[in-house]
């Protein structure tokens, strides 16, 4: 199979008046149509200027990334189609307070030129599925945080891509919403049979998710591992309780644990 | 009598609103009666300072006397105060995007919006003559810099992550624009108007009271000057009015248009 999308010697530079930083070398990824995969590593190791990068908000100083057959470097501009097909949701909920909750659900539309009924529609099928079709002519500061990142979430999706970037985005949340969230992100995933790329650094959040985990090391930013997460039984929190769940989160522990040792020695 | 519940909670409603402004209404009540007192008692004359009871008579009697002076004030400063917003707000949207011309531009405009205009207005008066345009034309320089200011600021300090998510949809610059830097500097807009408003007030009338004819300015210049301080006091509180109602129609304006911020 033909991965979707391709990070090929992706690098990324800061150049101040001091000194050059490094914050990615040389990262090579590839993504697979419907694969949900994360990106786990300690803070600063860039993983959420991959994503942005992919996502053109960034630019990267070399290498290339091919999405779809698509290349784009650091001087080629990403088509308007091309965004269409990308979605991106943050790490904060990131609404408009000017506008209600459909208005900041649709909004994606609006910019994207795809204000027609259907979409409509399936804005309204989104806000259904989180339980806040009742909330829909709220402002954001009349809802709860847990409610603003659900918003959030299916604003990055609203226009139907083929990709869906994640940047942590429960990681401001509590235990019990998070693995809420989780799981209606596994439903959604299972029913667009969207590709996904998660950014974490909850090991266990990313092994319950993920099908694949892409382990990364900081200064300078770096993949260090590949790691297939492979169970027998559906994606349920009851994963929790079986053994290798354990040992996956161990695995992962250890190895970001290990990068940070070296870099202390 | 029974009332409908309906009934019940407008009469509620009304109570609260009531003891809303009761504070206020009874410090000024207090402050006139005071003023009326001293006046009374210690027999001011009305030269030296009117009785509050003579510049009500005055406010009601000389209303059609001074309605005219009323009205030629009133659209002057209106003019001008729109004119400095319109001015105001395109000259901020060029400077946001074109940074050279925002540093040629911007120490004139701390100049222009600390220096008082009203002093313009005589030799404006040799340049434009004595009519409607010297005034309006003080009016609109002293205030938009007011204006242009602080929608630079807001403009310039959109919440980045607000703009990252218009780079995320690649927003064009004009919906960009549209949808996320024109709606989150809406507050700092405001403030430039409201500010922009009472010196239009200040310039209007005070500019009149410098020089040129007719206005409310002129016309509290003559009656002061002739001793009919009941009637120039009337006159002061006429253009209050008028200053306020302005403020309040901004407000008003403004928490529609930050609705949920």
């Amino acid at each position: 199979m033909q991965p979707i999308i391709t990070l090929e010697h992706l690098g990324k530079q800061y150049i101040t008046k001091r000194q050059t930083i490094t914050a990615l070398d040389d990262v090579n990824m590839r993504f697979y149509p419907g694969e949900l995969v994360s990106i786990v590593g300690p803070s600063g190791c860039g993983k959420s200027t991959i994503i942005r990068m992919i996502d053109d908000i960034i630019k990267p100083s070399s290498g290339t990334i091919t999405v779809n057959g698509t290349v784009y470097d650091n001087q080629k501009p990403i088509s308007r189609d091309m965004i269409r097909r990308l979605g991106f949701i943050f790490q904060i909920p990131n609404l408009y307070p000017w506008l209600t909750v459909r208005q900041n659900v649709t909004l994606p539309l609006e910019i994207m030129e795809l204000n027609d009924s259907a979409h409509g529609e399936y804005a309204d099928q989104l806000l259904n599925m989180i339980h806040l079709s009742d909330y829909a002519n709220s402002y954001p500061r009349e809802i709860s945080g847990g409610m603003s990142q659900r918003i959030g979430v299916i604003r990055g999706m609203v226009h139907q891509p083929d990709i869906l970037m994640m940047d942590e985005p429960f990681g401001a949340l509590d235990d019990e919403t998070r693995e809420q969230l989780n799981l209606e992100l596994l439903n959604i995933w299972r029913e667009t049979g969207m590709t996904i790329i998660f950014i974490t650094h909850n090991v266990e959040e990313a092994v319950l998710l993920s099908q694949r985990v892409y382990v990364m090391a900081s200064h300078p930013g770096r993949v260090t591992a590949d790691i297939k997460i492979e169970f027998d039984g559906p994606r349920t929190l009851d994963l929790i309780n079986d053994p290798k769940f354990a040992a996956y989160c161990n695995q992962l522990e250890t190895m970001i644990g290990k990068i940070e040792l070296d870099q202390i020695v | 009598m029974k009332r409908t519940s309906a009934e019940m909670k407008m009469l509620a409603k009304t109570a609260d609103a009531l003891a809303l402004v009761l504070p206020s209404v009874v410090l000024i009540v207090f402050l006139i009666g005071f003023w009326q007192v001293q006046c009374t008692v210690k027999q001011i004359p009305a030269w030296m300072l009117a009785k509050p009871s003579d510049i009500g008579v005055a406010l009601i009697s000389g209303f059609s006397e001074t309605l005219p002076y009323l009205i030629s004030t009133y659209s002057n400063i209106l003019v001008g105060f729109l004119l400095a917003v319109v001015i105001g707000l395109a000259l901020a949207i060029l400077l946001t995007n074109v940074p050279l011309l925002a540093m040629a531009v911007t120490p004139m405009m701390v100049t222009l919006a600390c220096v008082p205009m009203v002093t313009l207005v005589p030799l404006l008066l040799v340049l434009a003559g004595t009519g409607s345009t010297p005034k309006i034309v003080t009016i609109v320089v002293q205030c938009f810099a007011m204006v242009n200011m602080n929608a630079c600021v807001g403009f310039m300090n959109v919440n980045p992550q607000r703009l990252e998510l218009m780079q995320s949809m690649k927003a064009t610059r004009y919906q960009q624009f549209r949808y996320c830097i024109l709606r989150d500097a809406m507050p700092d807009i405001f403030t430039g108007i409201k500010l922009a408003s009472i010196l239009a007030m200040i310039t209007g009338v005070s500019s009149e009271m410098s020089g040129g004819s007719g206005g409310l300015g002129n016309r509290i210049s003559y009656l002061v000057g002739y001793s009919r301080t009941s009637e120039a006091f009337s006159c002061i509180l006429y253009v209050a009015v008028l200053g306020l109602a302005l403020y309040f129609a901004i407000s008003l304006l403004e928490k529609k248009l930050t609705k949920g911020m």
